[in-house]
């Protein structure tokens, strides 16, 4: 047994150089376990993004399932020729929004950024705090997430390269046909306290406005239609936070009404999730307010040749989408 | 000691208390054995073994057992 | 905030440590005393004000007491034995009424808090049955952060300085972290004042051998918790959430694994909690030893959840078969029956109290005390046959210490251990007893040859990973029960070898811990998404 005293120096050489090697090998096992091919990331169409060409993407919607499966990207395109793009993950947080964010702007220059706000109550407390530790580690240190696919490996991994030439058709959205009407009422008292947001997400957002004044991306806040998961004082929490803030906020919920939102045909699951009839009108009235906040902005490409798969994704939402689900535009 | 010797002998006849000086620490004695030999020395000696004196220590060999008797029957 | 979490591990034990070591020697209980604050404050929010109340009625209690014990070793001095008889009695009511009022504050608060919904209940179904009119009203409180641990610690803290074992702690600062260090927060160990309270409270060096050693403990204790105990829970989940589909094999692998998830995952957290103490050269007391190599059940008990185990004996058991009655109670016992019953009867009557305390400490839940009146009634049975089993092994001529009757014992050790365990588990103390049923009711091993264990919740790499898992924490079990220390042997390698061994363990817990998407519980409730 080694009971020599060793001088502060060698502990410090000792501690660094463990260190060292430690970091080495979390980034090599990271290489390792990461899918090789973007359609194998999961959760919705997550890094399907890698295979757009750079810089086509104009706005960038990001959130929990709400956007995923809330915004028909490609009618934008069809109605005010925005180059829009989903990119929605299973309860999805505000910091992990910041993480993905983060990451698509390494190719793309969004000139706006949609936040679902659904994604600001993904989580609280403690538990808020400790997912942007943990969404933090993951960006850097990618093995964290994707440790789990340890299951589906082949020696091979160690060797393969890494193609992420898959681009995400219909824009990211994630279509669905299935009707289940939500049964219940909408509540909206006026004495209602707003709930306030929960303090890891407040961080969380002062590090995405961060992000935005850096890449000069404007945000927006858009609650997607969604009876069931919305309340007015969450509503008025945003609301608030956005006013202070000068963040254009559209929330689909309040007026559901007047944006024709239907409970009968435009929910899949008894009020938590749109189908496409409802995400298309999302996607429509979303166009209106983007060209109504953020005129300066945006604007129609449809004449842009370098932004050709824009049509492309469109023609095919309508071939694949549209035409089977009998959905007249 | 005498007496204790047979109180202790009726309580474990297989075990040889001259010579055990582990009796706690080998789990010989358990704290239910431990709870009847105190009520026994109340009976034989008139005296009350208080709960602080309850501590391995004291319960480790007759002599150690013997010496703790003594010593709380000079301070009652 | 818990244990194996990135908030803790990396963020709040991080910054606790270095806080610690940047402060001069002498004051290092104070950033000890503001982490701790912190993390109850993170954790618990408001409720810190009965962990406050706690801290300041112990102290003070303590004080009171102390004064009267002084004033008894002052005054007996030169008094007669009948004189110092009766001063000693005068002494006592004062100190029996400080230390009543003290210990019925704190246990009162625990009391209404964990146990107050329960009892209402209770309370409201007897007034149904009896027909009585009117309920009274039931809360659910909010249960503060480890105020079953800390109220043990405090009542014991009080009771030895009562019973003169100690000098009460003039300190308050002392008192304080000594209730309130926060690795201890979570899931104890129960310490005692003289085991801690000084080692919290005086600063100490950084020592190299100490802290690295404390980083390996966290290691360990992290691979069992999140590779193993976290792995086994997938399951183990499937099977008690739905319990009513399986039986047979199903249900004695759910059990076993179960004792596996529920060992690894406690011992798993010990290990953490006392390895983060460690960084701060905190030496905490150990809280289990090897249990699952204990050949009766009382021995087991020695061995598993130690410090609980320790101060039933010294707080409950021995408090109540002192006390004046129960010694009354127990020599007419001995005088009117038979020497071997009566005997029996006056243990069997302390022990009740210890394992009533037991089940209920577990939870609010009937469950709870009819697990704890489980090990009473095993043990209680125990004591009465083992004079009939030493007589047969005598005439049968088998030695006590022979291999054989040692397997045996752990065997049957552990059967019943995970037979207590299944019920602890179970929803409820009915659904116990029906999965218990359906055990025999249709046993066969054919489908744990037709690998139909696999997919429910564990696939084939799960099982293989919980299989190795097995092997190795028995074998450093083993191990450790003849004395030899695995950590001493690793670090006796050449640097290498050594760090190759702490890599693959760190390498273990990053890749094949039970964590992330997938894994929560929450994730399997919306599966369908």
């Amino acid at each position: 047994m080694e009971k020599k005293r060793k001088g502060n120096l060698g502990i410090c050489i000792r501690a660094a150089a463990f260190t060292a090697i430690f970091v080495i090998l979390l980034i090599l096992a990271g290489h390792f376990v990461m899918p090789k091919n973007n359609r194998d990331f999961g959760g919705y169409a997550k890094g399907g993004f890698y295979g757009y060409p750079d810089n086509v993407i104009d706005v960038l919607a990001v959130g929990d399932s709400n956007a995923a499966e809330g915004i028909a990207a490609p009618m934008m395109w069809k109605e005010h020729g925005y180059a829009a793009y989903v990119a929605g993950e299973p309860f999805q947080t505000v910091s992990g929004v910041y993480e993905t964010v983060r990451e698509i702007t390494k190719k793309q220059t969004p000139a706006v950024l949609v936040l679902e706000v659904d994604s600001i109550f993904q989580a609280s407390g403690l538990k808020g705090m400790e997912d942007m530790v943990k969404k933090e580690a993951e960006y850097y240190f990618p093995v964290f997430e994707y440790h789990n696919r340890f299951k589906k490996m082949k020696w091979s991994d160690l060797t393969t390269k890494k193609t992420y030439a898959w681009a995400a058709p219909y824009n990211g959205y994630s279509p669905s046909n299935t009707v289940k009407p939500f049964q219940g009422e909408k509540k909206v008292d006026e004495k209602t306290i707003a709930k306030p947001i929960p303090k890891s997400q407040e961080l969380a957002l002062e590090r995405l406005r961060g992000l935005c004044r850096e890449k000069g991306m404007q945000l927006v806040f858009l609650s997607a239609y969604s009876p069931k998961s919305w309340s007015y004082d969450k509503h008025k929490g945003i609301a608030e936070y956005a006013r202070k803030n000068e963040i254009p906020f559209l929330d689909c919920n309040l007026e559901s009404e007047k944006y024709g939102f239907s409970p009968e045909e435009d929910v899949r699951d008894g009020g938590t999730h749109m189908n496409t009839r409802g995400a298309i009108k999302t996607a429509k009235v979303l166009g209106e307010f983007l060209k109504e906040n953020c005129q300066n902005a945006l604007a129609d490409k449809r004449e842009e040749p370098s932004y050709e798969i824009w049509q492309k994704n469109y023609e095919r939402f309508k071939r694949d989408v549209l035409i089977p689900y009998k959905i007249k535009e | 000691m005498e007496t204790l010797m047979e109180i202790l002998k009726e309580l474990k006849p297989f075990v040889d208390f001259e010579k055990e000086e582990h009796l706690i620490d080998e789990h010989i004695l358990n704290s239910l054995e431990i709870m009847t030999l105190v009520s026994r020395i109340d009976d034989e000696f008139d005296v009350q073994i208080p709960l602080v004196e309850v501590v391995p220590e004291n319960f480790q060999s007759a002599k150690a057992i013997h010496r703790m008797i003594v010593r709380v029957q000079e301070e009652e | 905030m818990s244990f194996h979490s990135w908030l803790y591990l990396p963020c709040f034990l991080g910054m606790a440590v270095l806080l610690y070591y940047c402060f001069p020697l002498k004051y290092r209980f104070l950033p000890l005393l503001l982490s701790s604050m912190a993390f109850y404050v993170l954790c618990s929010r408001k409720l810190i004000v009965f962990l406050a109340v706690t801290i300041v009625s112990v102290y003070a209690a303590a004080r009171i007491l102390d004064t009267f014990n002084e004033e008894f070793r002052e005054k007996k001095k030169g008094l007669a034995k009948e004189e110092r008889k009766q001063l000693k009695k005068q002494v006592e009511r004062k100190k029996k009424a400080v230390l009543y009022l003290a210990v019925l504050l704190n246990f009162g608060i625990l009391f209404v808090l964990k146990y107050g919904n329960f009892l209402g209940e209770n309370i409201n179904q007897a007034l149904k049955a009896l027909h009585v009119g009117g309920r009274i009203p039931v809360f659910q409180f909010l249960l503060p952060l480890g105020i079953s641990f800390y109220t043990l610690q405090a009542a014991g803290y009080l009771l030895d300085v009562s019973r003169g074992k100690y000098r009460a702690d003039k300190n308050f600062a002392r008192v304080a972290l000594f209730l309130s260090f926060f690795p201890q927060m979570v899931e104890g160990p129960i310490a005692r004042y003289d085991e801690t309270g000084h080692q919290v409270y005086e600063g100490h060096r950084f020592d190299y051998e100490t802290f690295t050693s404390g980083l390996q403990l966290i290691l360990w204790g992290l691979v069992k918790k999140v590779v193993l105990a976290d792995r086994a829970n997938m399951f183990v989940n499937t099977i008690f959430k739905q319990y009513e589909q399986y039986s047979g094999i199903y249900i004695v692998a759910a059990a076993v694994l179960y004792t596996f998830q529920i060992y690894t995952e406690f011992s798993g957290c010990m290990d953490i909690v006392r390895g983060s103490a460690l960084l701060f050269g905190i030496q905490l007391p150990e809280n289990f030893r090897q249990p699952f190599a204990a050949k009766t059940i009382n021995e087991f008990w020695q061995r598993w959840h130690m410090t609980l185990g320790g101060w039933l004996r010294d707080y409950v058991f021995y408090a109540v078969s002192f006390c004046g009655w129960y010694q009354k109670f127990s020599k007419n016992c001995r005088e009117k029956w038979p020497k071997f019953f009566g005997g029996w009867i006056s243990a069997v009557g302390a022990l009740f109290f210890v394992w009533f305390g037991m089940g209920l400490w577990h939870g609010a839940s009937w469950k709870y005390v009819l697990y704890g009146m489980y090990y009473f009634a095993l043990i209680s049975i125990g004591m009465l046959l083992a004079p009939l089993g030493e007589k047969g092994m005598q005439r049968a001529g088998i030695s006590p210490k022979s291999a054989g009757v040692q397997i045996v014992g752990k065997v049957r050790t552990t059967a019943l251990v995970c037979v207590g365990m299944l019920f602890f588990r179970a929803e409820s103390f009915t659904a116990g007893l029906s999965m218990l049923k359906s055990v025999f009711r249709d046993f066969s091993l054919q489908p744990l040859l037709e690998g139909k264990l696999l997919g429910l919740g564990c696939d084939g790499y799960d099982f293989a990973i919980l299989g190795i898992g097995f092997v190795v924490v028995s074998l450093v079990g083993a191990w450790k029960e003849r004395n030899i220390n695995v950590r001493e042997k690793i670090s006796g390698f050449p640097l290498p070898f050594r760090w190759g061994v702490f890599y693959a363990g760190l390498f273990c817990v990053i890749l094949f811990g039970a964590y992330g998407f997938g894994y929560n519980a929450a994730d399997f409730i919306y599966a369908q998404f």
